[in-house]
């Protein structure tokens, strides 16, 4: 355990880890969601795909660039 | 297709490549971030450095030895390490791209750094999006977690505060007299003393110790639990001070008038009359219990007792009842020379901290008996128990003391007791049992400046007279724990008792109610 004394881990309330892992999970679920999203997966991929296309496609056209 | 008509694809690509790595990079170094900053090497707010922290403007602020709940401390710190160790790394990563390409042969790999530049660019947008994202995740937990411990913080003080108001919500100590409204407790498993055990940012239910042994956050649980201690000289108190009655009772009077005898006698009856109500009773501490087993070793083979010393007493402590209704009932047997010191008088302070006091009255002090027992020819009584100061003259020396001491004497309760009524029989000398009656006894004995004195010097007065060497436990008249259930009553304690138990002890405790 680098850095960190274990005992005092040992010592340290449970509830330091739960609320580590609540911090955790809460910002990992909407970076993880909308990364799938932008593929067009997971549970809101459907519904944020047509405003993810309409956006590409408007960015390309006012820069004019085209795809090779 | 000519190569000026790719260059806008292959821009877009490159576009593409740079944004996409933009956002890998900026996701690795937050999950880094998260590794490092929360689970491998986290800025731990541990109990030494929460206790000894210093508020804002400098000054020392104590904690107990706990460690503070997550929201409290815990929860800033993380934040903090987290962005330290995310924009720190993406520092670092400019850093060290700077280096790597800060000498004159970059330009032989000339688009490796222009991509790197470009892509940590790139990065940037997707750092502050992703700060933005775990920065939400920290005060949704936040805003979730901080006003729900608060609640159950201010719902347990409150139920704590309830439980100590309705059962006393003192606690003293029996070395150093000192009273408070909440002991400090020791934490037997690693001797850590927490001074402060309420609800708190150390926890609302359960408070960890710096042991990491989880403890009681109320201090009523942890009265029974833990160790209680002197909040002022850190002496050794009862299981459950500050979480059931505390009664203390001053037992005074002249030298040789019996207080010791009467302490020990009453303690004796008053086991009896637990037991008779099927109420628990104990003694609290092993000092009252070898001191009541030498006082009863000592009667049972010499009849009487050693007299006390004149070092300030430490109480005898006995509870009775159990954690619900019981009460902690200190007795007081101050050595009746420190009545004739001046100088020693003022640090009896339990005088002034005492629900009731015991005033003992020697009836052999008393001229009118005296002149009965030479009439009798009862010269060897006389002998035995030799003329000391009249019992008034010491009542007054003892209230003008108390009051000198900046004592209140009006809010407690005044036992009036006689002793040695069994040597007074023998004598052929009656005592009445009635209260009015002892009382009329005494003032035509010429104790009448007491009699009128007491009455208006104390919330009440009640007159005993005490056998102090009954042989049967179950004898009723004469009793001489019945001063000591008196004063008891004075904190709502033998009412209450009786409520709990058999009609008959109830009547008897009504009577006891409507003669007081």
């Amino acid at each position: 355990m680098s850095g960190r004394d274990e005992e005092k881990v040992n010592m340290q309330p449970m509830s330091v880890s739960a609320f580590r892992g609540l911090i955790i999970g809460s910002a990992a679920a909407p970076i993880l969601a909308l990364t799938l999203a932008f593929f067009g997966w997971g549970p809101v991929g459907p519904a944020l795909s047509q405003p993810i296309a309409t956006l590409t496609s408007w960015f390309f056209s006012q820069t004019g660039l085209t795809l090779p | 297709m000519t190569f000026q008509q790719t260059v806008p694809s292959y821009s877009t690509l490159i576009l593409t490549l740079v944004v996409l790595s933009g956002f890998v990079v900026a996701l690795a170094v937050h999950v880094y971030a998260v590794v490092i900053g929360l689970v491998r090497r986290p800025k731990d707010i541990t109990p030494k450095q929460y206790r000894f922290e210093k508020t804002v403007d400098g000054r020392l602020r104590r904690h107990d030895p706990g460690w503070p709940i997550y929201v409290h401390r815990q929860w800033a710190a993380d934040l903090h390490n987290q962005y330290a160790v995310a924009w720190g790394t993406y520092v670092q990563l400019w850093v060290r791209a700077r280096k790597r390409f800060n000498n004159g042969a970059w330009i032989l790999i000339f688009p490796v750094p222009v991509l790197t530049f470009a892509s940590l660019c790139a990065v940037w947008p997707f750092m502050v999006a992703l700060t933005i994202v775990f920065l939400s995740a920290f005060v949704a937990v936040y805003i979730v977690a901080a006003p729900l411990h608060w609640l159950l913080v201010l719902l347990m003080r409150i139920a704590d505060d309830v439980w100590r108001a309705s059962h006393g919500g003192t606690a003293s100590c029996p070395d150093c007299y000192a009273l408070m409204p909440r002991p400090a407790y020791q934490h037997a498993g690693c001797s850590m003393v927490h001074r402060d055990m309420r609800p708190s940012a150390e926890g609302a239910i359960v408070r960890v110790c710096s042991c990491g042994t989880g403890l009681p956050a109320t201090g009523t649980a942890a009265s029974w639990l833990l160790n209680p201690l002197c909040q002022h000289c850190g002496a050794p108190l009862h299981k459950g001070a500050g979480a059931i009655r505390d009664v203390r009772i001053s037992v005074v009077g002249e030298v040789g008038s019996g207080k010791s005898m009467f302490t020990y006698a009453s303690l004796t009856k008053l086991e009896a009359w637990s037991r008779s109500l099927g109420t628990a009773f104990s003694y609290a501490d092993q000092h009252s219990k070898s001191a009541a087993n030498v006082a009863r070793i000592s009667l049972k083979e010499s009849g009487t007792i050693a007299k006390t010393g004149p070092a300030l007493p430490r109480a005898l402590t006995v509870q009775v009842g159990g954690v619900v209704s019981g009460a902690l009932v200190h007795l007081f047997d101050s050595a009746g020379t420190r009545f004739h010191d001046v100088e020693a008088h003022d640090d009896m302070k339990y005088l002034g901290d005492s629900h009731g006091i015991v005033f003992m009255v020697d009836p052999f002090s008393l001229e009118s008996v005296r002149a009965e027992l030479k009439r009798q020819n009862r010269s060897e009584l006389l002998r035995e128990h030799p003329l000391k100061s009249r019992p008034e003259d010491l009542y007054g020396a003892v209230v003008s003391r108390m009051r000198a001491a900046g004592h209140r004497v009006r809010g407690q309760r005044l036992a009036v007791v006689i002793g040695k009524a069994d040597l007074l029989a023998q004598a052929g000398i009656q005592l009445p049992t009635d209260s009015a009656q002892i009382s009329a006894w005494l003032h035509d004995r010429g104790q009448h400046n007491m009699v009128v004195a007491a009455k208006r010097e104390f919330a009440a007065v009640r007159y005993f007279a005490a056998d102090l060497r009954a042989r049967d436990r179950a004898a009723t008249q004469f009793d001489p724990s019945a001063p000591i259930r008196w004063l008891m009553n004075s904190r709502r304690f033998v009412g209450e008792q009786a409520r709990r138990t058999r009609p008959s002890v109830q009547q008897e405790s009504q009577a006891e109610e409507v003669a007081a």
